[in-house]
């Protein structure tokens, strides 16, 4: 299977002072271009937030998509709520 | 913020060709951490970034034609394209001196479109299923 996490690439900010922590914001690119070709797609997330700080070390949030995470709740709810009801419907 | 790394193209062809070269270098650079996260808003000392999702496509098509006879030396060339930029508001992140923390921004419009389409599916489906059969 062909390893699809390679064709994104992560690119990093720099550090913003707060206080006394550092905050490092990541976004996460995925770029569909090959040169001489006249077409391309860019497709570029937040990816997480670096958090260090002095004495305590770093930690690593995660920007999660919370809109596109209940969107395919809901439509997947969707597709398996046809399934059942066409289930039960040929059960009769 | 970061100054990323520009692509580099090779080659750089010439005319209409270089034109379109140029434009899709300034369309990949919606790859940049810069795109996304916005300059962090200060307010005493709590800082805010909002973050959004930038999606990007673009196509171009250009041609280059001269006259095939000896009399017929006129030329030309054409071209054109197009593209799109989209983006959405995705989460923001609040730095205080206690603590960094994402709080997501979720789009209701867009969950009730889904919950709609979803809806809409069941009930296409139970329609279907409860129509006589023709056979």
């Amino acid at each position: 299977m062909p390893d699809f996490s390679s064709l994104f690439k992560l690119h990093e900010s720099k550090p913003i002072g707060v206080g006394s922590q550092k905050v490092i914001v990541i976004s996460k690119a995925l770029t569909l271009y090959i040169p001489g070709l006249p077409v391309g797609f860019v497709w570029n997330r937040p990816a997480a937030v670096r958090v260090q700080t002095e004495g305590a070390g770093e930690v690593t949030l995660p920007v999660t998509d919370e809109t596109r995470r209940l969107q395919i709740l809901l439509l997947a709810m969707g597709v398996i709520g046809s399934i059942l009801i066409a289930a039960l419907i040929k059960r009769r | 913020m970061t100054e990323e790394e520009q692509p580099v193209l090779e080659e750089k062809p010439s005319g209409s060709a270089e034109v379109f070269e140029r434009t899709i270098e300034k369309y990949l650079t919606t790859a940049n951490v810069n795109a996304v996260f916005a300059r962090p808003v200060r307010q005493g000392d709590t800082v805010v970034i909002p973050a959004a999702e930038v999606i990007c496509g673009f196509g171009f098509g250009y041609g280059e034609a001269s006259g095939a006879r000896a009399e017929d030396k006129g030329g030309g060339s054409g071209g054109g394209g197009g593209g799109q930029v989209f983006s959405r508001p995705v989460a923001v992140i609040i730095c205080t001196q206690d603590g960094v923390s994402v709080q997501p921004i979720i789009d209701r419009s867009k969950l009730w479109m889904a919950a709609l389409t979803a809806v809409g599916f069941m009930l296409f489906t139970l329609g279907r299923m409860r129509r006589p059969s023709r056979h």
